[in-house]
């Protein structure tokens, strides 16, 4: 697929799931070795 | 993706100092417990191994007390059921570095059509970075998640129906497929 020049098939838009509101955000952070 | 737990300030992948290669994720507490992504990282890497140094340990950096007890809570539970020393360490969370955009969504950035459609979607590195659809789209081309699953979210990815289909073939193609983290 060539989503280069010329495609239709560029999008603009900000993905459905991007746009779900949190109703609280925290934060964790783990190291994986 | 980034680096946490040193003192070196401002460290970088081929200048780390002291500190670790981490993941760091926001996430809504009333859509996943940070119980649930303590038992996603238990299963996600080899406790009982030691690390060859500090830059690859494997280690939980709690914010906040709840997240310490919960997670020496989750740390001692882990250590019943395997019945061996855990060398996974318990540490105080002292900030976090961005690592270099190139270390972000590393299989994601293998594939360069999909790549190209969200870096179309996110020219701004962070915005790109901080994407749930760039987050879930990297761990189906890591081998996470199911077609089942895929199958529920792929609208939300706002995808092309070329890279939809493309998705879809690369997951279907896969063998042994891990559980991904339920739909956030």
């Amino acid at each position: 697929m060539n989503i280069g020049k010329g495609s239709s098939v560029l999008h603009t838009h900000i993905p459905p799931i991007d746009k779900t509101v949190p109703v609280k955000v925290e934060t964790a952070t783990f190291a994986l070795g | 993706m980034g680096y946490t737990g040193g003192t070196k300030k401002n460290p970088s992948y081929h200048n780390l100092g002291d500190h670790t290669e981490t993941i760091q994720i926001e996430y809504d507490p009333e859509r996943i417990s940070y119980e649930k992504l303590l038992d996603i990282f238990w299963h996600s890497h080899s406790p009982e191994s030691s690390s060859w140094s500090r830059q690859y340990m494997s280690a939980v950096f709690f914010h906040n007390e709840e997240q310490r007890w919960l997670a020496m809570e989750s740390k001692n539970g882990m250590a019943a059921t395997l019945k061996t020393g855990i060398q996974t360490q318990i540490l105080s969370y002292t900030g976090f570095t961005p690592a270099e955009d190139y270390h972000q969504k590393f299989h994601l950035r293998d594939d360069h059509a999909l790549m190209e459609e969200f870096k179309h979607m996110y020219p701004d590195a962070r915005e790109f970075v901080a994407s749930t659809a760039v987050a879930r789209v990297n761990g189906y081309l890591g081998g996470y998640g199911t077609m089942e699953q895929l199958t529920k979210e792929l609208e939300s990815y706002g995808l092309s129906d070329e890279g939809k289909t493309r998705l879809r073939e690369i997951v279907a193609k896969s063998g042994h497929r891990r559980e991904a983290c339920p739909i956030p």
